[in-house]
């Protein structure tokens, strides 16, 4: 994976290139072409398996029911195109209410955060409620706490937001940032518990990764 | 149980009806057994189902132009992803459902409690000919113009059905 801090990088990452196939390679020869053909695509095989990365998701509830969702980037890429051309957000708003919240003004904002420096944006403390939003180390958290039951972390690198709010005029780069995210290699994204239930997504460069808590 | 065996049925009719209009030397093999081991094997030539269901009327759906589109770039996304097992769930009781991607087929495999679980496999090269086998406009397949698309489903198995003493399996054989 190419973790080049180039601003060409940032912005617009090349396609993970598709994995070796080597299964659909295999002629119909002799076993020395076999061979022969099977040694030349060693070398390229681990290289390809290197650049794929996974959306892990996993919820677990109480009852015994578990979901484990392992999805590589290209097909949540996928996704997204797809849910791109069925949104129908305003152009240049984004989200609910009353027309949402103009990008323009979150790109203004993001971009004042950004030349803030790490810090905490926000801490909120309200009873047994507690809200910090903040960015450490190139990485923006948040984090919910309520009661001592509910613990919601969430944590993306601060390039992954860059992506978000870069591309087009009127929309969030969605496909943009899953890349960036991708890019940015393992890491945990969001941790939510609630009482027994647990809600976990991650990013791993190899299918069933554990993810780096 | 009823969805399961209803959604078996479908399955194994739409893998019928598939595999039905493959060409050349393929053979598609039914095996069933039940009870006291007795077994029914059924070879049908995929060249003789398949010159059966050319004539067969033009199947009307509609419902897949809507998502055309979004089918043909997941199937393309899928052709260019890893191997790998993409979704495993666990229900409350013994349920168990696997969707995996390996050699460029999916494999989804449900298990509703022991002794009752239906496996089948979905070629991504057959579903991809079945996208470019369908008439936009129509909002039908004409039989005939899967014919020479749907010659390249592998051989294998596309259907395991168990529940109890039952067993059901398709697949596909081919002398290559």
């Amino acid at each position: 994976m190419n973790r080049s801090n180039s601003a060409s990088a940032r912005w617009r990452l090349p396609r993970t290139s598709p994995a070796a196939d080597s299964s659909s390679q295999t002629p119909a020869a002799g076993p020395a072409v076999f061979l022969l053909l099977l040694l030349l695509l060693l070398p390229a095989a681990p290289a390809d398996a290197q650049e794929t990365q996974w959306i892990h998701i996993r919820v677990e509830e109480p009852n015994a029911t578990r979901v484990s969702l392992n999805l590589p980037i290209g097909l949540v890429e996928a996704g997204l195109q797809i849910a791109e051309g069925h949104m129908t957000d305003a152009p240049g708003r984004w989200g609910v209410g009353e027309g949402g919240v103009k990008l323009a003004e979150l790109r203004q904002l993001w971009q004042a955060l950004h030349d803030v420096g790490d810090t905490d944006f926000l801490e909120v403390e309200d009873g047994d409620t507690h809200m910090r939003i903040s960015r450490r180390d190139g990485r923006v958290l948040v984090q919910v706490e309520e009661g001592g039951e509910t613990n919601v972390r969430f944590g993306t690198p601060s390039s992954v937001i860059d992506a978000l709010l870069g591309g087009d005029e009127d929309r969030l780069d969605l496909r943009a940032a899953i890349r960036e995210l991708a890019r940015t290699g393992e890491h945990d994204v969001l941790d939510i518990r609630d009482g027994d239930t647990t809600v976990r997504i991650w990013v791993a460069d190899r299918q069933g990764a554990a993810g780096g808590r | 149980m009823r969805r399961l065996l209803a959604g078996s049925v479908l399955a194994l009719l739409g893998i019928l009806v598939l595999v039905g209009f493959l060409g050349g030397f393929s053979v598609l093999v039914l095996r069933a057994s039940w009870e006291e081991g007795r077994t029914l094997v059924v070879p049908v030539p995929a060249v003789l189902a398949g010159a059966g269901l050319a004539l067969a009327p033009r199947l009307e759906l509609s419902d897949v132009a809507p998502y055309h589109r979004d089918l043909g770039r997941v199937l393309a996304a899928l052709e260019d992803t890893p191997d790998g097992l993409y979704l495993e769930a666990h229900g409350e009781g013994r349920e168990h459902v696997t969707v995996e991607k390996r050699d460029r087929a999916l494999l989804v495999r449900v298990t509703e409690s022991p002794g009752v679980s239906v496996e089948f496999t979905l070629p991504l090269a057959t579903l991809a000919a079945f996208l470019r086998a369908y008439d936009l406009e129509a909002g039908a397949v004409a039989p005939r113009r899967l014919l020479p698309a749907l010659r390249g489903v592998p051989r294998g198995p596309l259907l395991h059905l168990t529940e109890g003493d039952v067993e059901i399996r398709v697949g596909v054989w081919r002398p290559w």
